[in-house]
């Protein structure tokens, strides 16, 4: 184990420093639901390459 | 049970590129995607860097060379679209990726921790952009040296000789950070 190893550390600044460095994780989103450039519509289908939806360009 | 980076390799090996980085993508996504809006202490700029992330993960899958893990990869991808996005402030990216969803939930995946860490993300908010970046692989992601000096470099395939000088170099600044934590975390004790 390397000295600058947080494990090593005691008097619980391991446990502060684990605190200081957390970071959430963040679930990916599963459905497009549009921006506010594009208006979803429909799904069309989905393939390997992603997700196709027909959506309405609103600047247009 | 075969693992993520097994997946990712068994897929990629067969010359199924968009399954090897769809794998990545849900596997890695989670914590890459946590780990810019952290960083970049924004979730709008998180989820768009995390866009350009995968973007070139797309692009660039085909030539990944599998000298390190395609996690340690992920996040360089991921560091380089941060960097990219906080030099170029103007910088927007118009794809298909919802940002409002990203936005709800990384509120709620953050939430929790606000409440309980003030301190922490007090703290936090003092260090610079690359000593956090530092913080956060080292302690949060566990990650190696070795793997920190790919990601903080931008290059998974760096020669021995580059990875070695940049890992003792980042070594030192680590623990330099760790005495400065500790002294600040003495100093605001009750």
């Amino acid at each position: 184990m390397s000295s600058d190893d947080p494990e090593r550390d005691s008097g619980g600044f391991d446990t502060v420093l684990r605190g200081i460095a957390w970071t959430p994780e963040v679930p990916l989103p599963t459905e497009f639901r549009g921006t506010p450039r594009y208006e979803v519509i429909r799904r069309l289908g989905q393939g390997a390459f992603g997700t196709v939806y027909e959506a309405l360009e609103m600047d247009r | 049970m075969i693992g993520l980076e097994e997946s990712i390799k068994a897929s990629w090996d067969a010359g199924d590129l968009p399954s090897a980085a769809t794998i990545a993508i849900e596997g890695y996504g989670p914590e890459a995607l946590g780990f810019l809006v952290s960083v970049l202490r924004s979730d709008e700029r998180g989820g768009e860097a995390f866009s350009i992330a995968c973007e070139d993960l797309w692009k660039g899958i085909g030539a990944f060379s599998w000298r390190c893990a395609f996690r340690t990869w992920m996040y360089t991808l991921a560091r380089h679209a941060g960097v990219r996005l906080a030099r170029s402030p103007h910088l927007r990216y118009d794809r298909n990726i919802p940002l409002s969803q990203i936005s709800e939930r990384v509120r709620a995946a953050a939430s929790t921790y606000n409440e309980r860490s003030d301190r922490f993300a007090r703290i936090r908010a003092t260090l610079t952009p690359e000593d956090e970046t530092l913080l956060v692989l080292r302690v949060d992601k566990k990650m190696a040296w070795r793997e920190i000096a790919q990601v903080i470099e931008g290059d998974e395939a760096l020669e021995d000789e580059i990875i070695r000088r940049t890992s003792a170099r980042l070594r030192k600044r680590f623990q330099l950070l760790k005495d400065e934590l500790r002294d600040r975390v003495k100093s605001e004790a009750p």
